[in-house]
């Protein structure tokens, strides 16, 4: 499969050991001398008017330092919106740093609350039990306003409007692809089918709450932010420069271990500007911990994207067009990407893996009375992915075609790369068809009628699923990016610093909240340079380890951060065997650099052979170097020629309840390729993570809003996410087709198993009712919404 | 995080002292297990000023065969844990053991408290359920002294019991019964709490024509608190067990059940799957 | 309130007020941050820890409801940091991840392989019912489990920090440090034996001059236990490796005791 030595292989994870042992560090178990504790008062309505606010009795409780709102914040800015979908036309409230920069959200409340769990106050005391305590004493007098969830509903006339700045709720309006050539083909087609698919809000729920320490350092006027960031370089931008008004120099961003993320942790939150703020004002660190029931209201959703859609074709198979409207509930405002996440992610991606020659997508993104969206696990992919699926489903049953065969059909070959998919995104490479036989093989594809009898006859109704996804990864090449609407770049950056005492250090832009970082970057410059991994520690998460760093979000780090540690691992090679070849007085090429033993030797000369410690050693003291700059260290920047494309195909099996209409999955297979990969049992764990993510979608997640408004699915109790008992044991396989764009040749990974699951399981529910005349259900499939499909068709 | 607000702490030796406490503080609450009364403080849905806490009451951590009447005494203060290890050694009890083994997860079953699972009045308790079909009786201690409720009659409403605020539970009587017993429990558990959506304990006696002398079915989860169904206990009495008369009783809620409806599952959901649990313990007992 | 918490064998007296959770006073009062706090309502497993031999939710048991309770957390949980079974399997299937929920995990399959001895993955999931993991999808977490029960089951249990364990490791220093007066006057009776299958020698004197001639002959370079060690109350086995002058060998040694001293000491090469 590939010629390498140390990458892919299943290296054990050298973060394992602090972790298991109960050493590593998060945010909540930082501790500094004199340290002071915040807490949030939250909105307890969706929509009100803010008419008085009594704190005096918790400004007199024991340990209470001060209790801050809005009006104590001084010339403190709102937090900015830096992803403004870039192609169609977007309404933002204004932000006072100008330069077209959007609002998003205030830091603390101004007048009127606009979602259930908005901050509106913080308290600030010796301890987190009295700042909580303070918290409880504290009495808001509302005014109730009328409120709107539903992304649809806000776009209509009369609806409560959420900022004035912003007529009729209306965030974007953002069209993809060719709408006369798209409408023409569903107009000229022989079948028709409509349908409406809705995708409901989730939540990300990372094990770990969110944090953070803020400190002010009087003696150098410099400030340090711990917290759990997913982007520490872009947080300590976004934070001086649009929010506080500090020199960026002057402070300083860093991410402990942090306890998973999948999206929510890239984004700035209130805590973040309060904690330094008013460390400054009180002189002291200041800590603020979440609780789940907050984080459940507060920090970024997923998801929620309500999509009409329209599939034509000929009869024998043909899709001639595809067609998309879609409301998406961006929440009460804009967050740090939310947009464009909305947007984008999903627009351009509703081609999938087909050559479908007409495709028209239009979305419509809503300002409503719910937290704001962001990104989640697999976002805009896969309610993409739901979307081309369930319409070839609907599709092929239309016309009396195997589903399977309707896909072969309409698949783009892997001679066609790269694949212009006629909204906007070209296809790398991959081999679609070949990823989708094998998932047929290892459903065994051939033997579902004969399964679905034998099923039966126990009272259970089994269906099977295939599918097939392409998921855009690798943010990416910056000017693409830019088109899209991102304010800022997206590029890869790492260095990498040979010691003259043998061992390496390497700096990466990326940042680990579960990947192992540590271990499959250290992998990629082993391979390359043919030091031993427990030689090489890879530093990331903090503003000053790593001179700049884009962070971790939507499968980048490995695809786009690894591609540059590889680039400057190579540039330091490079650098080695031209220093060798004036060690050994020879021409360049005469120089073998032996990478699976780390040997530097003249052509037929092993036995002279020098180690890169030693070459690292001259290039230190530089008394006698070839003409080059001393000391063996490199750092590159890297924006990748294109966006990278991970495909893969999933199979499931599913059985119905009869009687109660459980729905459980007996099997699950997913293939994927993910181009060069970094170590095997890794990429494992992250496929398993995500096909996981992805049941709990299709099966049990649901943000659930009244229509006052409240999330009615606050806390663990009422919002399910999987466990060890309701899941199967996953097959994965893996194909490897590397991304021509970088040199290191791998591709996004850690969103795939989710991008391909909800669909497939979409597939597989409506497959098993398919005898009751069922075409689709929208997600979750709990069991009594199952029942009662089965109950009304059994009438 | 999220803090209870202050309250006073006291671990009294016997019972009569616990009920003394509770008798002179108003809103006094009993510590057994907390898994019930401790997220509820937290979110401050309850505040109290004083937790009584019955850990050092040794004799309600006692599960016994009572020698002289053969009945099985369980102190309020068992853990789900100790009881499935005492039913699966030393009395067989199918129903109780099941539901026992479905309650929340390990560490639930390890720390929660049989008197906990019943005294919060959680419409939803799993033990409720078989130990109303094994005609289980709650014996209790307040100021006035010591009385005993039936376990049919111990729950009123939904988080409302039998107890008056001085009193506390002491032990579960389970009697002897005689005869050819088949018993067993199952549930619809809610995915994100494992609660009962709806819960169902079944205890059949037989005679040796294979006749059901005694039927009892329970429920929990379902209705607004944990009943027992006579109605339908009665249609199978002196008949053969596979009857279809009860599982229509049961679905045409003979009984006036009012089945509850929330997040987790409508009424009319809660109503059909008690009849399906009643069916599947109907094919898996008799 | 003054409660007094054993934690990881260590006795704590902690000034606590009784609305603090165990959980809350292990990480903040005791400095004990392994034990995490995911969503404090007993829902998530993040905080579980044994607490007299059993594992519970920590979020969900208040400090005073411990007083005078024995609690083991993860950082009690291997001797001088060595990975036990159970990290090893996390470890080798990289089944850590973000890691937060780690430690629990950790807690609630020693819970598990204290009681049954070979579960089966439905059992293992059942007992990781909760445990709410984000990041694994529990599949990995699952083969961690199964690797350690089979593990244990293959070889005698380890006992880490047992009297007999000591002795044996004090034994195996006096040994190698050629000090054999120290090794005969603390550890062997007066009339103590040692057989092996070609000799027997009886009283501290003989015992002094068999292991003087033993170790002018071998030179113990060094011994690896091979976690085989066994004891009853007055008994103790363990088989070796050693590496000495002559090469790399296994032996083994038994040990019955009288009074706490060695009384009968069986010793060998296992071929």
């Amino acid at each position: 499969m590939s010629s390498y030595n140390i990458l892919g292989k299943r290296i054990k994870g050298v973060e394992d050991p602090a972790m298991m042992r109960g050493e590593a560090e998060y945010i909540a178990d930082m501790k500094l001398p004199n340290m002071a504790h915040m807490a949030f008062l939250r909105s307890e309505h969706a929509h009100a008017e803010i008419l008085g606010i009594d704190t005096s009795k918790a400004e007199k409780m024991p340990g209470v330092i001060g209790v801050y709102t809005e009006s104590d914040l001084g010339s403190m800015m709102p937090l900015p919106c830096i992803w403004i979908p870039g192609t169609g036309e977007s309404h933002f409230p204004s932000h006072p740093f100008g330069g077209g920069v959007p609002g998003g959200s205030p830091v603390l409340a101004k007048g009127k609350v606009r979602y259930m769990g908005e901050p509106i106050l913080v308290v600030v005391a010796d301890t987190a039990h009295q700042a909580w305590d303070a918290i409880k004493s504290i009495v808001v007098n509302y005014k109730v306003l009328p409120c709107v969830v539903d992304a649809e509903l806000a776009l209509e006339k009369g609806a409560p409007l959420l900022h004035e700045e912003v007529p009729s709720n209306l965030n974007a309006y953002i069209p993809y692809g060719n709408k006369e050539a798209c409408f023409k083909a569903i107009e000229d087609a022989e079948v028709v089918i409509k349908k409406q698919i809705i995708i409901p809000r989730t939540i990300n729920n990372p094990l770990e709450p969110r944090g953070c320490l803020g400190v002010y350092n009087e003696k150098s006027d410099n400030y340090t932010l711990y917290a759990t960031s997913q982007s520490p370089h872009n947080h300590r931008l976004l934070l001086g420069l649009m929010i506080l008004g500090i020199p960026i120099n002057k402070l300083r961003v860093v991410s402990p271990h942090i306890g998973g993320s999948f999206g929510t942790k890239g984004y700035i939150y209130p805590d973040m500007p309060l904690s330094l703020f008013l460390s400054k004002k009180i002189g002291r660190p200041i800590k603020w911990i979440d609780n789940r029931e907050d984080l459940m209201r507060s920090t970024v959703q997923g998801r929620d994207q309500k999509m009409s859609a329209i599939i034509a074709g000929d009869s024998k198979g043909k899709i001639t067009a595809l067609y998309c409207k879609s409301f998406a509930n961006l929440g009460a405002y804009a967050s740090t990407i939310g947009p464009g996440v909305a947007t984008a992610m999903v627009g351009r991606c509703i081609a999938g893996v087909y050559d479908i020659e007409n495709i028209f997508c239009e979305i419509s993104a809503a300002f409503t009375n719910t937290p704001s969206l962001g990104a989640q696990r697999g976002s805009g992919r896969t309610e993409a992915t739901i979307l081309h699926e369930r319409m070839i489903d609907l599709y092929a049953k239309k016309i009396n075609l195997d589903p399977a065969e309707v896909r072969k059909q309409n698949m783009i070959q892997p001679e066609q790369m790269p694949f212009d998919n006629r909204v906007g995104w070209e296809y790398d490479s991959g081999d679609y068809p070949n990823a989708f036989e094998m998932a047929l093989k290892a459903i065994k594809y051939d033997e579902v009628a004969a399964r679905k009898k034998e099923a039966l006859k126990r009272g259970k109704y089994l269906g099977v699923g295939v599918n097939c996804f392409v998921a855009i990864s690798g943010v990416g090449p910056s000017p693409q990016m830019a088109k899209e609407g991102m304010l800022g770049g997206t590029w890869g950056s790492a260095n990498v610093r040979v010691h003259p005492t043998g061992e390496v250090s390497v700096s990466i832009g990326a940042t680990n909240h579960g990947q192992y970082h540590e271990t499959t970057f250290a992998q990629i410059v082993a391979e390359e340079l043919g030091v031993e991994i427990d030689k090489i520690e890879v530093l990331h998460s903090c503003t000053r380890n790593v001179p700049f760093g884009q962070g971790s979000y939507g499968s980048r780090s490995f695809s786009v951060e690894g591609a540059a540690v590889k680039l400057a691992s190579e540039a330091i090679k490079a650098k080695a065997i031209k220093e060798s070849a004036h060690t050994f007085k020879v021409k360049e090429d005469q120089i073998i650099y032996d990478s699976s033993k780390g040997k530097i030797y003249p052509k037929g000369h092993p036995e002279k052979a020098k180690t890169l410690q030693e070459i690292s050693l001259d290039l230190w003291y530089g008394w006698d170097i070839a003409k080059v700059e001393p000391a063996l260290d490199h750092t590159t920047y890297f924006d990748p020629p294109g966006f990278n494309f991970p495909y893969g195909s999933v199979a499931v099996e599913v059985e119905i309840d009869a009687k109660t209409g459980q729905v459980d999955i007996v099997k699950h297979y997913g293939v994927y390729d993910v181009g060069t990969i970094g170590n095997l049992q890794v990429l494992e764990g992250q496929f398993h993570g995500a096909m996981a993510f992805g049941i709990g979608e299709a099966l049990l997640e649901q943000a659930q809003y009244g229509e006052d408004g409240l999330l009615t699915t606050p806390t663990f109790r009422e919002y399910a996410i999987p466990r060890a008992t309701s899941l199967p044991e996953f097959e994965t396989d893996t194909t490897v087709t590397p991304t021509p764009h970088t040199s290191l040749g791998a591709k996004g990974a850690g969103e795939v198993g989710t991008v391909g699951t909800v669909s497939t399981i979409c597939s597989a529910v409506t497959d098993a009712l398919s005898h009751l005349d069922i075409d689709h259900v929208d997600i979750p499939f709990t069991a009594e919404k199952v029942w009662r499909i089965i109950q009304a068709s059994n009438k | 995080m999220s803090f209870p607000s202050k309250f006073d702490y006291v671990s009294p030796q016997s019972l009569e002292e616990v009920s003394a406490f509770l008798y002179k503080n108003e809103g006094a609450k009993i510590l057994a297990g907390g898994h019930e009364l401790i997220p509820l403080l937290k979110k401050r849905n309850v505040n109290t000023g004083l937790l009584v806490d019955l850990k050092n009451i040794k004799s309600l951590k006692q599960i016994r065969i009572n020698e002289e009447d053969n009945s099985l005494v369980i102190g309020s203060m068992v853990s789900c844990d100790d009881l499935i290890s005492f039913l699966d050694h030393e009395y067989s009890c199918p129903a109780l053991m099941q539901a026992a083994k479905s309650v929340g997860d390990a560490q639930v079953r390890n720390w929660t408290t049989i008197g906990g699972n019943i005294a919060s009045g959680n419409p939803a308790a799993d033990l409720a359920a078989p130990l109303q079909c094994l005609d289980a009786k709650v014996n209790l201690i307040g100021h006035n002294g010591r009385r005993e409720v039936n376990m049919d009659q111990f729950f009123v409403g939904p988080f409302e019991t039998a107890l008056e605020k001085d009193e506390v539970i002491d032990s579960i009587h389970i009697p002897y019964q005689e005869g050819t017993i088949l018993s067993g429990y199952e549930k619809i558990k809610i995915a994100a709490n494992s609660y009962p959506l709806c819960g169902v304990a079944m205890l059949l006696v037989k005679q040796e024509s294979g006749k059901i002398q005694d039927g009892r079915i329970a429920i929990t989860g379902a209705s607004i608190h944990p009943r027992r169904l006579y109605k339908a206990e009665a249609l199978i009495n002196g008949r053969k067990a596979n009857s279809k008369r009860l599982l229509l009783a049961v679905l045409e809620n003979h009984d006036n059940v009012m089945y509850l409806s929330d997040e987790f599952g409508s009424s009319e959901y809660r109503r059909h799957m008690t009849q399906v649990l009643v069916e599947n313990l109907l094919n898996r007992l008799v | 309130m003054v409660t007094k918490l054993t934690i990881n064998n260590k006795e704590f007296r902690l000034d606590v007020e009784p609305r603090h959770s165990l959980a809350h006073t292990i990480r903040e009062k005791v400095g004990l941050t392994g034990t995490k706090i995911g969503c404090d309502s007993g829902q998530c497993g993040s905080c579980i820890v044994m607490l007299d031999g059993k594992s519970v939710k920590s979020c969900m048991v208040l400090a005073v409801q411990a007083h005078d309770c024995s609690i083991q957390t993860v950082e009690g949980i291997s001797e001088n940091r060595k990975l036990n079974s159970i990290q090893e399997g996390l470890h080798k299937y990289s089944a850590v991840q973000c890691g937060y929920c780690i430690p629990g995990v950790i807690m609630t399959l020693t819970d598990m392989m204290s009681r049954n001895k070979q579960p089966d993955t439905d059992e293992i999931r059942d007992w990781l019912h909760g445990n709410f993991c984000r990041c694994t999808g529990y599949q990995n977490l699952v083969e961690a489990a199964r690797y350690a029960i089979d593990k244990e089951s293959n070889s005698t249990k380890i006992i880490t920090n047992s009297k007999h364990k000591k002795m044996y490791e004090e034994r195996v220093r006096l040994l190698m440090a050629g000090d054999v007066d120290k090794l005969v006057e603390e550890h062997y009776n007066d009339d103590a034996i040692v057989m092996a299958f070609d000799f027997v020698v009886q009283g501290k004197e003989n015992l002094k001059e068999h292991f003087k001639n033993f170790v002018k002959w071998v030179s113990i370079k060094e011994v690896i236990s091979t976690d085989k060690f066994v004891e009853t109350e007055n008994a103790f086995f363990y088989e070796a490796t050693a590496v000495t002058n002559y090469g790399e060998g296994r032996v083994y040694d038994a040990y019955y005791l009288k009074n706490g001293k060695i009384q009968h000491h069986f010793t060998g090469l296992i071929e």
